[in-house]
């Protein structure tokens, strides 16, 4: 069996990231029996062959088949420690974002046998798709599952499961009757609006949330936003291929399946380090962390070196892949077409800000989990995880430095040698940034006087003789102003504990705040409830009372009789 | 020629925050500081040492450095000498410009929270907000561009139109380039933004983010500021500059007299403003947005 290309890149990040996954299961796992990691990788090698079922499946319904064959074995590890309630809670969340997935997918399946259909079968395979990537507000299994989830499934999990929904657009699209370049435009908008409310709603609750996997967690609702984005601007700039300078649809193409290796790798090794996090630490709240680095400092480097990959800043490959995607929305600017032009547009501007605000989430991430003083016990004795699980991020980090050159040459490929200057301007630029900066710090070293750089002093806050802990700054600080200013849409919930007492001797004061999922409980907690008042009249029919069943079928019986009298 | 410039333009940097220094004075009645006050300072600094928090782990060690180094980069690829397809990376990306800077920023405000400072995580939790809201601003300064310029190249965005542009489209030009003015006033954390000359550690941003540097990371802090603030003040000049029949020697000219008028213009804002209320400033960012995109709406209509 042959494979094509697209088969292959959805195939590398399954295989890579289960073998991640399966390497740092010993250690995430270390002392608690060898039982419990073999039913942990028994489960994740279902997950994982069902995932390479889906990607080498060749007809509809052994796709249907391997996709609920995936959703199944994944809930499993989802609910692996399932002793805990809310793990159990994110279960049945999860179950039932894959069954109303696999159910509209049915329907798309369906409606694609008729031309007419076409477009409906579309937005269907949207719906049953985007409930595996997670475009909004189909997204709120995510932040749910991937904290339950131990943090090797959540790695395979972000990093390989979700992207597969791509995977079956991009199927989808050739098995209908439009050609490639005549897909309907909407689509491609749909595509883009999804993904720009993905990318930018997904980065900013992923700022303001305290858990570090649910952080993670909201992240890949904005990197698959940005993957969706690229990809409706590659639609949407269809049938248009030669342009003055550049083309938009293999420039943004490009971009996207990149992104999608790159998020792969970067997302698979942040995992497990909040993984080796929460063994160390034995907590997931950023606000009762702090000052790992100097506790788990390969753990916290590793993190810190992914964390800035998939901020999208040079020199690694976050940030060119999503450099395509911008040179390719800027190559729609001049298009002459204003559609593709205002694609463009939207495309650049929710980009620039969706960067800008993920440099600022993962700054809190890394400066509240790894950087100042521990603020609890907890944190201030934790060490480093078994080597298991160091070696897996080491391993995907690898990757991902070696995904820079295989950029390059993807690039160039793709668009024929048209993006060649800017990929090696910015992938040159970037080298010549750590160059640089090595070449500094070797600099220092002579001119500053010998050893003078040891660190002797407590840090200087400002006259405080003995500053602690509790005066840093905390992840909820951090973020606040920012989270203030989009409170519209964050709708951040506060418990405050008020002064009390005399003003000159105040007692303990105390504030948290909590940012919830509002597609959650602003839309499908109130859709749930109000489904389930329905169903709730309808036990009226079920009261136990033999005669109220009786009533039904004489009812029924004489309707039978007036229904066949009438025909 | 391009390499000559850059060099000279290096060498230049520390004098554009003397400039500022000094229209103030002249404003506030004072002789004020020399023009060339920083270069004495960055000479000071370099023979001082560099004692550092015991909190501080690799991270506080490498920031500056990187600071440093990702905006001498940005230099690097900036088009100091001339406009169209030239310059020392012909297809010199703009959005490596600004990701670059990202990445020196993304660095300071590490390592500004590697000390555990409170203060100093104020000012990093300032920053990155105010960065993240200039972000749009710029980016779609950049997009005006593209339209002005059919080019996505740096060298190509700066000043690749011909002078009748001013005038068929010079409110776009006027909206576009008073949008960078403040963000190159977030970005380089002056008045209104941010007061570098407030001695109160609550008020500053970019300050308190370097209140435990000292020696020559301090050295390389404050010379990597001074050189983005003449980078941005390059880059809103020479975007202004349509392309002309001089040559390369007296582009760079204008470019740099440019930016010596930018920052005199910078310095009478901070004589006539006081800095606003830290609450207050995203809506003059937000305000900046609306202007850049009406730029481009008035160009696309």
């Amino acid at each position: 069996m042959s494979l094509d290309p697209i088969q292959t890149l959805f195939l590398v990040p399954v295989a890579v990231l289960g073998v991640a996954a399966f390497t740092s299961a010993f250690g995430y796992f270390s002392g608690e029996g060898v039982r419990t990691v073999s039913r942990f990788q028994f489960r994740l090698a279902l997950t994982i062959a069902s995932m390479a079922g889906v990607v080498l499946s060749r007809g509809k319904l052994q796709f249907l088949l391997a996709w609920e064959a995936m959703g199944l074995a994944s809930a499993a590890l989802v609910a692996f420690e399932a002793h805990e309630r809310h793990v159990r809670n994110a279960t049945w969340t999860y179950l039932l974002a894959c069954h109303a997935g696999a159910s509209a997918l049915m329907v798309a399946g369906v409606l694609m046998e008729s031309e007419s259909t076409m477009l409906a079968a579309f937005f269907a395979a949207v719906v049953g798709f985007g409930l595996k990537i997670g475009f909004p507000p189909f997204h709120v299994w995510l932040p749910e599952a991937h904290p339950a989830a131990p943090s090797p499934a959540s790695a395979v999990m972000s990093g390989a499961m979700i992207p597969l929904g791509f995977y079956g657009l991009l199927r989808f699209i050739p098995f209908t009757a439009w050609s490639a370049t005549d897909v309907p435009p909407s689509c491609g908008w749909t595509l883009l609006a999804l993904g720009a409310v993905g990318a930018l709603g997904g980065i900013m609750f992923a700022m303001a949330q305290s858990n570090l996997k649910r952080l993670l967690a909201f992240s890949s609702v904005e990197n698959m936003g940005v993957i969706s984005m690229a990809l409706g601007l590659a639609l949407v700039s269809g049938g248009k291929d030669a342009y003055a300078f550049g083309d938009v649809r293999s420039l943004a193409l490009t971009g996207a399946l990149l992104h999608i290796l790159n998020h792969a790798f970067l997302k698979g090794a942040l995992f497990i380090g909040a993984g080796a996090v929460l063994r160390g630490a034995k907590t997931l709240d950023q606000d009762k962390m702090g000052g790992l680095m100097r506790r788990m400092p390969l753990t916290g480097s590793l993190f810190t070196i992914n964390a800035l990959g998939l901020a999208g800043l040079p020199p690694l490959n976050g940030f060119l892949g999503e450099l395509l995607i911008y040179v390719g929305a800027f190559y729609a600017l001049k298009s002459g077409d204003g559609a593709i032009a205002l694609a463009g547009f939207t495309v650049i501007a929710a980009l620039s800000l969706t960067g800008a605000l993920a440099a600022l989430a993962y700054c809190k991430a890394i400066g509240a989990v790894f950087l100042g003083e521990p603020r609890s016990e907890d944190a201030a004795n934790a060490a480093e995880p078994p080597r298991s699980m160091f070696a897996a991020q080491l391993g995907l980090t690898v990757l991902s430095v070696a995904m820079v050159p295989f950029c390059i040459i993807a690039a160039h490929r793709a668009t024929q040698g048209d993006a060649d200057g800017v990929i090696i301007t910015a992938a040159a630029a970037g080298t010549a940034t750590v160059a640089l900066t090595l070449a500094l710090l070797f600099a220092r070293r002579f001119i500053a006087p010998r050893g003078s750089s040891k660190p002797v002093l407590p840090t200087w806050d400002c006259g405080y003789a003995e500053p602690t802990a509790r005066m840093a700054y905390t992840a909820t600080a951090f973020t606040q102003p920012a989270a203030d200013f989009f409170r519209n849409l964050l709708r951040p919930r506060r418990h405050v504990i008020a002064f009390k007492g005399n003003p000159s001797a105040p007692t303990d004061a105390a504030i948290a705040v909590e940012t919830d999922d509002v597609a959650l409980t602003g839309l499908w907690r109130p859709f749930f409830t109000a489904v389930a008042r329905v169903f709730q009249r309808a036990h009226l029919l079920q009261g136990g009372s033999l005669h109220l069943y009786i009533l039904i079928i004489l009812v029924s019986v004489v309707a039978l009789l007036v229904a066949a009298f009438v025909k | 020629m391009n390499i000559v410039a850059l060099i000279a333009a290096l060498v230049a940097a520390p004098l554009m925050p003397g400039i500022v220094n000094k229209v103030k004075a002249l404003f506030a009645g004072r002789r004020g500081p020399g023009l060339f006050r920083l270069y004495f300072d960055i000479a000071k600094l370099m023979r001082k040492s560099c004692p550092r928090s015991a909190t501080s782990t690799w991270i506080f060690d490498i920031a500056p450095a990187v600071g440093l180094a990702s905006t001498v980069v940005a230099a690097a690829i900036f088009p100091w000498t001339a406009s169209g397809d030239a310059g020392l990376f012909t297809t010199a990306s703009a959005i490596t410009f600004f990701y670059l800077m990202g990445l020196g920023r993304f660095f300071t405000v590490l390592g500004a929270l590697d000390t555990g400072s409170a203060f100093e995580g104020m000012g990093a939790s300032r920053e990155a907000f105010y960065s993240a809201l200039v972000e749009p601003v710029v980016f779609t300064i950049l997009g005006f561009l593209v339209l002005l310029t059919n080019t996505t190249s740096l060298s190509g965005m700066l000043g690749g139109y011909d002078a009748s542009a001013w005038s068929r489209h010079s409110i776009s030009l006027i909206f576009a380039a008073t949008a960078f003015f403040v963000a190159l006033l977030s970005e380089c954390c002056r008045v209104p933004f941010d007061d570098p000359e407030t001695h109160l550690e609550l008020t500053m941003i970019h300050e308190a983010m370097v209140l435990d540097n000292s020696g020559p990371d301090l050295a390389f802090i404050h010379y990597a500021a001074a050189l983005k603030f003449e980078l941005l003040a390059a880059f809103l000049v020479a975007a202004l500059l349509p392309e002309t029949a001089l040559g390369p020697a007296a582009r760079f000219g204008i470019v740099m007299a440019g930016a010596v008028a930018v920052a005199i213009a910078v310095g009478v804002v901070e004589s006539v403003i006081a800095r606003m209320r830290f609450l207050k400033t995203p809506q003059v960012i937000t305000g900046a947005f609306m202007l850049a995109a009406l730029s481009v709406i008035l160009y696309v209509m």
